[in-house]
């Protein structure tokens, strides 16, 4: 292989790789803040259900 | 958010930084290397001052790979748990970046990629196989008790070859250069290769701990929100 362009690829590459690996990772990150949000107002929600229909058992 | 968490970004801007660092002075700094030194592609060395860093981090993972592993096959810890997958995740990432470079290098410096007859490239490639496959096992299958159980195992077995391929140039030599710390009488390194060398595993492994925090607290959440949906179903 040529010598400039294995430095080149290999230099590419690699930051290619670790900047990859970084988008990936938030972009996991920012699935899971949403999904645990909605997770969270879904707990909220069932809560409410539950206490209103536990007044109106009253 | 604990301070763990407020020190990510922190840890992976100061080792991308001193990363970039690094490439500068690889790139325009370091000195070319002729014949009279012994490299046949006088730039393409300039590979190494990225590709041993990498190759000193990957260890690192195996060896969060490793103590993970133990963690929670003797103890049954949920944070030896993360650990060991977050080792297996980042070993097996930085072990890509020396399966990355090393090859193009050889195919440069050897005029070939590869060598089946090199103990180290092959204990090498099996560790990163061994990061592979707890890194998939993990993601594609149920967690578990016996499932973790079986993956720790292998985290704690492969873990066997990161002395071997450590010994391997010494050992059995053959197509990857000999260790240049610490090998006997004929090692030795430049002064300023050496240097290059250690400010790039230094930003690297800070990197690498920025990367292990936001992978463990990557899967904190990813239990969290487990634990919600599976409270919700019920």
């Amino acid at each position: 292989m040529d010598d400039m362009l294995a430095l080149a690829l290999a230099y590419g590459l690699l930051i290619a790789l670790l900047l990859g690996h970084s988008i990936l990772t938030a972009l996991r990150m920012k699935d899971l803040d949403a999904r645990l949000e909605a997770a969270v107002e879904s707990m909220e929600s069932a809560s409410k259900v539950r206490e209103g229909s536990d007044l109106s058992e009253e | 958010m604990s301070a763990a968490d407020r020190a990510i970004p922190w840890l992976i801007g100061i080792g991308s930084l001193g990363l970039l660092v690094t490439v500068y002075l690889a790139l325009v700094e370091a000195p070319a290397m002729g014949e009279n030194a012994g490299f046949t592609a006088p730039e393409a060395y300039r590979i190494l001052f990225i590709h041993v860093p990498f190759a000193w981090v990957s260890f690192t993972g195996f060896a969060l790979l490793f103590g993970g592993s133990l963690a929670w096959y003797l103890r049954r810890s949920e944070a030896g748990w993360r650990l060991g997958v977050t080792g297996a995740r980042l070993g097996l990432l930085y072990s890509l970046g020396v399966l990355i470079s090393g090859p193009i290098w050889g195919a440069a410096e050897w005029g070939t990629p590869w060598d089946f007859a090199d103990v180290r490239l092959n204990t090498f490639a099996v560790l990163a196989g061994v990061a592979l496959f707890v890194a998939l096992g993990e993601r594609n299958s149920e967690d578990t008790a016996e499932i973790r159980d079986s993956l720790s195992a292998v985290g704690i077995f492969g873990f066997g070859l990161v002395p071997l391929t450590y010994m391997a140039t010494r050992w059995w030599q053959e197509r990857h250069p000999g260790p240049v710390l610490g090998g006997g009488e004929d090692s030795g390194i430049d002064p300023f290769i050496l240097q290059i060398w250690l400010i790039g595993a230094a930003s690297m492994q800070i990197l690498f701990i920025g990367q292990t925090l936001m992978t463990m607290r990557l899967l904190r959440m990813e239990n969290e929100v487990e634990k919600m949906l599976t409270m919700l179903e019920a």
